[in-house]
């Protein structure tokens, strides 16, 4: 990793609190610092920061094997591209410039602005030149930023401000442009923001992203950041929304939204989720009421369901494909459900076990979730008045519905099975193409003459009726978003 | 001195009031585990025996620990008072829940003499209590058989309890030390002249009494007939029959289980009962009739006395009249004699007002092969290792027997129809295979009148939790639920269906670390791997760098058809599949494999090319990036570092560190981009096929490497554009100028850019003594292993060199074994499931949190 950075006149080194004639290495757990000066006259220095990675010693150490911090691979650009790794190592090597001290020789220096061109010639940024662009722009600098890989960005920033607030912006902006730190962020990291940040941070405009991704969207984290900024403490309001937050929800989403442009369309279907944080932190900051937010197709879904299932007078629910658990939470407030969430991959499963572990007891006693497929027969599908397979069947490859048939509409049986997947006719509303499906692992996208022929053969194979339904905004041509088909047990196959 | 007989599997109550010695008798008469008592469980969850307030809890716990005893078939004692009926009722109801015999035993000593004990042994609590428990034992005593105890012995002094003795009496089921050889024969109904018949094909002799009836039959091998039950009922000579079998039974020359036309048969002749004579009752009750009342007498006895399932040769084999479920096999109760008798019903009837039959079979998971009749089928058809062997003799199909352990079936026909069904037969196969996805499951009224199970519907307990798969190469592999979770959900969502995926390839493990200066990975260690096992010949093949690729296809298009990755992913899309299936289909053709192999399908094992095919997400994401973030910050960096040594400054050492680093990265870059190149449909995609694993006729994986190369080369000539050709060398190991050879060529063939190569035996799998040899050691090019370990791992050697190798290698034989096994299985015919959890343990595997980089 390297950083330089060049300023009119001779103070810098000054103020960095290093000889411009030396060469100064410095241990630090990640491998070696050096600090030295490729230029050091009266009109211009310029300082250069070096940190030589020790990247087969970091993949082999378990100290790093951080999730989602690719150190845990010997073939990754830690070695080369800045990232908290490199916000470290100027906060070890630079940690009484970073806290704007005085030199003896120039007092006074310290707390001027100076005119300054630092570059990073390897960056990585999840977002691009246009996040380094809206990161630093409104912090007055002049940004200057190439795309030479994917996520990977040469940077040159110009402007004028104290060393101090140069350094502590690129203390916390590496980490967030890689929106990934080395290490665990546990609370501390909390502290770190508001000390680094207090000066600057809270009347930037990407401030909910900065603190988002800098405090590895822990929700709880974020409020008591943003509640900490703007120098109070939790009013009632504040504090009743973060209980809403559903933190771990929020995380988990953010965590998963599918990068690339086809993607995007099911990530916008969650945008109000995403955007949580950041009326959080807005909330809290300007201490103003909550606004109204438009409810995402997925609540909708969520909304759709349950009142469906009320309705139907169902009791005991399986919700296949439960991922998350948005839909299990849900019916849990209605004291008549008892409900099995069964997902294929145990790790959204693992996420809504932790946001279950939140509710109250009486509340997690009908509850239970499960691993299970629909590949497969499955004894524990038996016995349920309504079971929900949601935006799961363009998941499977279309061979697999025959088993998905047998396992659910022969061997289990419920009284009713709700099905919803998306409408393909409404995709062009979304801006897609032809063809073009609104997630890489959506196998099919039916329109809404195939999924119904397919609803009404099946129903008819297994001895069910079934009628159609929808969510979402209507189209007087394309019909709604999502499309469902709901049906009933009716005599024998 | 007091010999209580007790069954070898059974729940043993301990009756008697506090003091009254139970648990020194307990410890007198049982072994130290088969013992749970109230006081010590008490002990568990409060640490203090007599803690009266725990017993809620403690029993919690002592019920859990009987349920799991009696689970796995271990006889059990409960130590506690039992006095009570409520506490009996409990356990009893857990041995039935088990199918276990409730026994019990009762200490009834003299009042004061209990109260005594517990003084001396300073129980707090009042002579009260134990006047009190006294007091409910006596009122019980002679309700404990009806309360559902088989047997109850009751010991009065303190002498009898000290001199009583446990004799274990096995259950009549209990034959596992009788090892045969048998022949079982299916439902007779009184078709005398046709198991005569029978019995001559099977080579018994007939032994005939004054009358010239047959009275025996004996075979001059020792054999014995095992008779599935339903001899009498509906055909024409009952009494002849039953003369034989039980004649058959009392000199040693069979064994018979109970039909369930033997129960009703038996109950019919009680005087004053009242059976309805259908379903050919009347007949047997006519022809025993005519026979007068001693044979009719005798007849009744027998049938009676009959047992229902036999538990036979060290639990290998398991007979009933209709079949048993694997825990109920060796089970005593009455659930157990009915699945015995009557099957497993749906508790539905069909259009025959018949009962519907449920289809044990098709879940059967258990060892033991299980034999039975009772449902006329037109051929007998394994399913799970069980085998109906009823062949509707009666109604002019055939009588069936089986020679155990040969599993040779031998028939005769029907002489005639002698009865006509109330339902038409049909073969247990079509059962299953013309039900299809509208037939499974429910109610459906096959023909048959069984409730049909799709055999290809795979159950979620096939695979999930912890498992142990046997294989033929390594024996038994234990697969981890944890290890069967991670791979559910690539299986349920990623991989092709299981019924197109036959085999899953093993991983490779690489050759021991070199110690030779500048190198990780060098021949001379795989060399000497196999020459120290005397393996006499290896092959030395290139190793491809794309993406292992299964191919398994039919010489027609009705065939298999499928190419899948080592997850079972299938690489192309529907249409570009076909394509690419079409073409080597074609190859095959043209090379005359199909012909010269005589196969309808094969099972290929390859690589598929180029490797930016499937690997382009991670091409973009993690290879691309480094090399190009390295370029980017060293080309920064050096002319900074010039610079500053201009200045005079001492960077001599951090400039060639820099310098070295950004040609390492330079090179690795490059190193990168050899295995990308363009493609459009097929064009450009390559598949390099190098072993032929199995055709349907047989298993080739143990041809030589050299034969397998051969083949494919002969495809390669059909085909060039698509199908690429294996370099090979094969070698003596153990020759030192052929080592060097294998040196020159590899580093020929690493400087080419290519991966590095693989090391086999020429001839696997190989095994040393009980264990298995690597199927093939990967030695990869010094310049490739930067996408491993980084572009500047030469400057880690040290470190690196101390990798585990261990784990992974004993990884790649278990997926190795457990692939072989997934084959042998397919060739064998076993029914999907059979197939599937072996190829899902392979994937399971592979789920390890095992170092990927390996």
């Amino acid at each position: 990793m390297f950083l330089t950075i060049e300023s009119p006149g001779d103070e810098l080194s000054y103020l960095l609190f290093k000889h411009p004639d030396r060469v100064q290495s410095f241990e630090l757990p990640v491998g070696r610092a050096t600090v030295f000066y490729p230029r050091a006259d009266q009109a211009v220095t310029t300082v250069a920061l070096s940190v030589e990675v020790d990247a087969v010693g970091l993949a082999r150490s378990k100290r790093f094997k951080v999730s989602g911090f690719e150190l845990g691979h010997y073939v990754n650009d830690r070695a080369y591209a800045a990232s908290s790794l490199l916000a470290v190592a100027l906060g070890r090597v630079f940690r009484s410039a970073l806290a704007g001290r005085d030199a003896l020789e120039r007092p006074g220096a310290a707390g001027r602005p100076r005119r300054m061109t630092i570059h990073l010639p390897s960056v990585r940024s999840r977002g691009g030149t246009a996040l380094v662009r809206e990161l630093f722009e409104p912090l007055g600098w002049a940004v200057e930023s190439t795309e030479t890989a994917p996520s990977c960005v040469d940077v040159r920033l110009g402007g004028e401000l104290t060393l101090a607030h140069a350094l502590s912006q690129l203390y916390v902006l590496l980490p967030v442009l890689d929106d990934s730190k080395h290490y665990w962020v546990g609370e501390a990291e909390i502290d770190k923001l508001v000390r680094y940040g207090a000066d600057w941070l809270t009347d930037h405009p990407a401030r909910a992203t900065i603190m988002a991704r800098y405090l590895a969207h822990q929700g709880r984290y974020v409020v008591d950041a943003a509640a900490r900024l703007a120098g109070g403490t939790l009013d009632q309001d504040s504090a009743e929304l973060a209980d809403r937050a559903d933190p771990v929800e929020t995380a988990a989403e953010l965590d998963q939204v599918p990068v690339g442009l086809v993607d995007s369309v099911e990530a916008a279907e969650n945008a109000a989720d995403l955007s949580y944080p950041a009326d959080l932190v807005t909330d809290a900051m300007e201490d103003a009421a909550p606004r109204p937010r438009t409810e995402t197709l997925a609540g909708l879904r969520t909304r759709f369901l349950v009142d469906q299932l009320r309705r139907l007078g169902a009791c005991r629910v399986l919700d296949l494909g439960c991922g998350e658990g948005r839909l299990v939470r849900a019916l849990l407030d209605y004291p008549q459900f008892e409900v099995v969430g069964a997902d294929v991959a145990a790790s959204p499963l693992a996420q809504a076990a932790r946001r279950l572990e939140r509710i109250a007891d009486r509340q997690r006693q009908r509850v239970r979730l499960i691993q299970a497929s629909a590949t497969y027969r499955d004894d524990r599908f038996l016995g349920f008045d309504a079971v929900v397979v949601s935006e799961v069947i363009e998941h499977l490859d279309l061979d697999r519905l025959e088993a998905f048939e047998r396992n659910l509409f022969l061997s289990a049986r419920p009284q009713h099975v709700l099905i919803t997947t998306p409408n393909a006719e409404y995709n062009q509303l979304y801006g897609l193409a032809t063809g073009q499906s609104r997630h890489s692992d959506h196998r099919f996208e039916w329109t809404r003459r195939q999924f119904q022929d397919w609803a009404q053969a099946l129903a008819r194979r297994t001895g069910y009726s079934v009628r159609f339904d929808g969510v979402g905004s209507q189209d007087q041509v394309l019909g709604q978003p999502t499309q469902v088909a709901i049906f009933e047990r009716g005599g024998e196959v | 001195m007091a010999e209580l007989d007790i069954p070898e599997l059974s729940l043993v109550l301990l009756i008697g009031c506090s003091g009254s010695g139970k648990s020194v008798f307990a410890a007198q008469c049982f072994e130290p585990f088969e013992t749970v008592s109230s006081d010590f469980c008490r002990g568990l969850v409060a640490s203090d025996p007599t803690d009266q307030s725990a017993t809620a809890d403690a029993f919690a716990v002592l019920d859990l620990i009987v349920a799991k005893r009696l689970a796995r078939g271990l006889l059990t004692v409960v130590d506690a008072t039992n006095v009570q009926p409520a506490a009996r009722q409990s356990l009893i109801a857990l041995a039935r829940e088990h199918d276990v015999l409730p026994v019990g035993i009762v200490l009834d000593l003299p009042a004061g003499l209990c109260v005594e004990r517990n003084r001396a042994r300073g129980v707090s609590f009042g002579d009260e209590v134990v006047r009190r428990q006294i007091k409910s034992l006596r009122q019980s005593i002679k309700q404990l058989a009806r309360e559902g105890l088989r047997q109850v012995h009751r010991l009065t002094s303190v002498e009898e309890v000290e001199q009583a003795r446990i004799r274990r009496t096995k259950l009549y089921n209990d034959k596992r030390d009788d090892h045969g050889p048998f022949d079982m024969i299916g439902d007779v109904h009184g078709c005398f002249d046709e198991l005569t018949a029978l019995l001559g094909e099977l080579g018994y002799e007939m032994v005939t009494d004054a009358e010239g009836r047959a009275v025996d039959a004996s075979h001059p091998a020792g054999r014995r007939v095992v008779f599935l039950g339903d001899l009498v009922d509906r055909g024409p000579r009952v009494a002849d029959v039953l003369r034989l079998a039980m004649g058959m039974t009392a000199a040693g020359h069979a064994l018979a289980v109970q039909g369930n036309h033997e129960a009703k048969l038996a109950r019919a002749l009680r005087r004053g009962s009242k059976v309805q004579p259908t379903h050919g009752l009347d007949v047997s009750l006519a022809q025993l009739a005519e026979q007068g009342p001693e044979f009719e007498e005798r007849a009744r006895l027998w049938c009676d006395g009959l047992i229902s399932h036999y538990v036979l040769d060290d639990a290998r084999l398991v007979v009933a009249h209709a079949g048993l479920k694997e825990a109920f096999q060796g089970r005593a109760s009455k659930r157990v004699r009915e699945f015995a008798l009557y099957g497993d019903t749906t508790g539905e009837s069909d259009e025959y007002g018949l009962p519907v039959r449920y289809p044990w079979a098709e879940d059967y998971r258990g060892q033991a092969m299980v034999l039975y009749g009772h449902t006329p089928v037109l051929e007998p058809t394994w399913i799970n290792n069980t085998l109906c062997l009823d062949t509707g003799c009666v109604f002019g199909g055939r009588l069936t027997a089986l020679r155990y352990p040969e599993k040779e079936l031998v028939q005769v026909p029907a002489a005639q129809v002698h009865c006509q069904p109330t339902r038409p037969l049909a073969s247990a196969a079509s059962d299953g295979s013309e039900a299809g996805p509208s037939g499974g499951g429910t109610a459906g009224a096959g023909a048959g009148g069984a409730a049909t199970r799709d055999p290809a519907v795979l159950d979620v307990t096939d695979v999930l939790g912890k498992r142990i798969v046997e294989t033929r190469w390594m024996g038994p592999l234990t697969i981890q639920a944890e290890q069967a979770a991670g791979a559910f959900e690539v299986m349920s969502r990623f991989a092709t269906g299981p019924d197109r995926l036959a085999y899953l390839p093993p991983t490779m493990a690489p050759v021991e670390s070199s110690r030779l200066d500048g190198y990780l990975e060098h021949p001379l260690e795989a060399m000497a791997y196999f020459a120290a096992l005397g393996v006499e010949r290896v092959i030395c093949q290139e190793k491809h760098m794309g993406s292992r690729a299964v191919v398994w296809l039919g010489r027609d298009e009705a065939g298999p058809g499928v190419i899948h990755t080592r997850t079972g992913r299938p690489f192309f899309a529907q249409g570009l599949e076909a394509e690419a299936l079409g073409r080597l289909r074609t190859a095959l053709e043209r090379a005359g494999l199909w012909d010269s192999l005589t196969a309808q399908w094969l099972l290929i094992d390859a690589e598929l090319l180029p490797w930016s095919l499937k690997a382009e997400g991670l091409l973009r994401e993690q290879y691309r990036p480094v090399g190009a973030s390295a370029a980017a910050m060293y080309n920064a960096a050096l002319p900074a570092l010039e610079r500053a040594a201009g200045r005079g400054l001492e960077v001599a050492e951090l400039m060639a560190t820099t310098r070295r680093r950004r040609a390492n990265a330079a090179a690795y870059a490059e190193q990168v981009e050899r295995y990308v190149w363009p493609t459009a449909g097929l064009a450009g995609v390559q598949l390099a096929p190098f072993q032929i694993l199995a055709s349907d006729g047989a298993a080739l994986y143990q041809e030589s490497h050299q034969w397998h190369l051969d083949q494919a080369d002969r495809l390669v000539d059909q085909d060039p554009a698509l199908i690429r050709a294996t370099r090979r060398l094969a070698l003596d190991p153990a020759d030192p100028a052929s080592v060097e050879q294998a040196v020159a060529w590899w580093e020929e063939l690493t400087a080419g850019g290519v991966e590095g190569m693989v090391v086999k035996p020429l001839l696997a799998p190989v095994r040393r003594g009980h264990r298995l040899v690597q199927p093939g050691l990967k030695v990869r090019g010094r310049e490739y292993l930067r996408m491993t370990y980084g572009p500047d791992y030469l400057d880690h050697l040290p470190e690196l060199r101390q990798r585990n190798l261990g784990f992974k290698r004993s990884l790649a034989l278990r997926e190795y074994a457990l692939g072989l096994e997934a084959i042998d299985r397919l060739l064998d015919g076993q029914p999907l499931w059979r197939r599937h959890q072996a190829v899902f343990a392979v994937l399971a595997l592979e789920s390890n949190p095992t170092d990927p980089r390996l």
